[in-house]
């Protein structure tokens, strides 16, 4: 039970850094991206400075050995993508590019559907992720 | 935190951007990289030890090294290059790699921000790469937490978790040889200058290898120089092979212009003289700090911000940039009073000293 809230509330407070970085996304893509980054910093509960720089590979193994719940992983999958997209905006294709190989290795490794598109996200988006938690 | 620095490809030379970050002006003798140099540097450039002249002791030393790693199939132990600018570190680096037939990849300290930009640059490599991390005394101490186990065990070490539920998760690495370059050892810190197995200090070259080295270039250029026009152009060269480069192209430059285009001696003199390179190696501001000592503070001893106020520079440039080498030369000393000119500085200058 207490597991269960825990990552209900870390999956929350991950849904509410997407829906800054849309607001930010609006402005300035490169704050955008950082306030997605730091989404998945925080939900990622490990070395993030460190493990954000890892290669695909190497980054969907850590998390697969860390014992990351595939539910957090699912959303960790379209964070990346939304941060591979500000990113691309902002100009650092290099960066988005490792951003969308993680997102690719991760949704692999833990059996998650990659959401087709480019990765934005919508306010509907964000409703329906909330709306599911509730659930 | 948007990790826009991280470089996952063959990096990075800023213009000089090695020891000194000072706003010293660009001059024809200083040892470090310029942007002339850069294409300069990548035809001269040798790619084999048999090509690599002068620092025999060195030079020696790695052919047993690496035919060693060669004959047991391993990796070589991590290696630290240390000296003065435009010794040839970075070249040995390209050199260890090709003996040990290996791919190179090439970051700087600075370069490495992050912890996240080391993680990215050691979780691409291939088994038996060499990693050159050119200025590694600039890393910071974060970034040198990570490149510890990386090092000795070849595993990333990574914290999962927070406060007394935290553990560490390792992630291995393909073995790699490390070729680490500095030119201020004394900035490295203890633990990371003890991971190095193999530490190689550069020294200055003589005039003759340097001259060696005048005749291999001007003969990638295609340039005629005889033995006494290489020997001009050594002798001017402050021991360095980086600068011995950039002096053969400028007096080549002359010899198109002003001369037949072959170079001998007094070719090489004169263009040099032209370009205000004078017999020592010193360049205009190098004489005019002699001058300021020798005839406007009349020989007395000056203060480094008097001297710096004078030349209208700042005082870090004047001890970083300009002092070392008439240090070396013996013609200026460091007192507890200040700077003083030598007897050597008065001779140089054709002055009587009193």
């Amino acid at each position: 039970m207490l597991q269960q809230d825990y990552l209900m509330r870390l999956i929350m407070q991950f849904v509410r850094g997407l829906r800054r970085s849309l607001e930010h996304g609006m402005v300035d893509p490169t704050e955008a991206a950082e306030s997605v980054e730091d989404a998945i910093s925080q939900a990622l509960d490990m070395d993030a400075g460190v493990v954000l720089g890892l290669n695909p590979e190497s980054f969907a193994s850590i998390l697969s050995v860390s014992g990351t719940d595939p539910r957090v992983a699912e959303y960790l999958v379209r964070g990346l993508l939304l941060e591979a997209h500000y990113l691309d905006q902002a100009g650092s294709g290099q960066v988005a590019e490792l951003r969308r190989g993680q997102a690719h290795a991760l949704a692999q490794a833990f059996g998650v559907d990659v959401p087709e598109g480019d990765g934005v996200l919508t306010e509907e988006d964000l409703d329906r992720m909330e709306q599911e938690l509730d659930v | 935190m948007v990790q826009d620095g991280i470089q996952l490809e063959g990096v990075m030379f800023e213009a000089g951007s090695s020891s000194s970050r000072s706003s010293a002006p660009m001059r024809a003798v200083t040892p470090e990289l310029t942007e002339d140099d850069l294409a300069l540097d990548r035809s001269l450039r040798p790619k084999h030890l048999d090509d690599y002249l002068g620092q025999t002791r060195v030079k020696e030393s790695l052919a047993i090294l690496i035919q060693a790693a060669r004959q047991r199939g391993e990796c070589m132990d991590h290696v630290l290059f240390s000296g003065p600018p435009g010794l040839g570190k970075t070249t040995l680096a390209t050199v260890v790699a090709n003996e040990l037939g290996a791919n190179i990849r090439t970051t700087s300290g600075p370069a490495i921000a992050r912890p996240g930009d080391l993680a990215a640059i050691l979780s691409n490599l291939d088994e038996g790469d060499v990693l050159f991390i050119d200025e590694i005394h600039r890393l910071n101490r974060q970034v040198e937490e990570v490149l510890y186990p990386a090092l000795e065990d070849y595993v990333l070490d990574i914290i999962v978790g927070k406060g007394p539920a935290a553990r560490s998760i390792r992630l291995d690495l393909p073995r790699f040889t490390l070729v680490g370059a500095t030119t201020r050892t004394g900035l490295l810190t203890g633990p990371l200058r003890d991971r190095f197995g193999i530490v190689f200090r550069l020294d200055y070259y003589t005039p003759e290898e340097l001259a060696d080295i005048v005749k291999r270039s001007a003969g990638i250029l295609d340039v005629a120089v005889d033995e006494e026009g290489a020997l001009e152009i050594a002798r001017r060269s402050r021991g360095t092979p980086r600068l011995a480069n950039r002096l053969l192209k400028r007096v080549r430059d002359w010899a198109q212009v002003r001369g037949t285009g072959d170079i001998d001696e007094d070719t090489a003199a004169r263009a040099l003289s032209f370009f205000e390179v004078d017999a020592l190696g010193l360049d205009a501001l190098d004489n005019k700090i002699l001058e300021l000592l020798c005839v406007s503070f009349g020989g007395r001893p000056v203060g480094l911000s008097t001297l710096a106020s004078a030349l209208s520079e700042d005082p870090d440039t004047v001890e970083d940039v300009y002092e070392p080498y008439l240090i070396q030369q013996g013609l200026i000393m460091r007192t507890p009073k200040g700077r003083q000119a030598t007897g050597r500085a008065f001779e140089h200058l054709g002055i009587k000293h009193e």
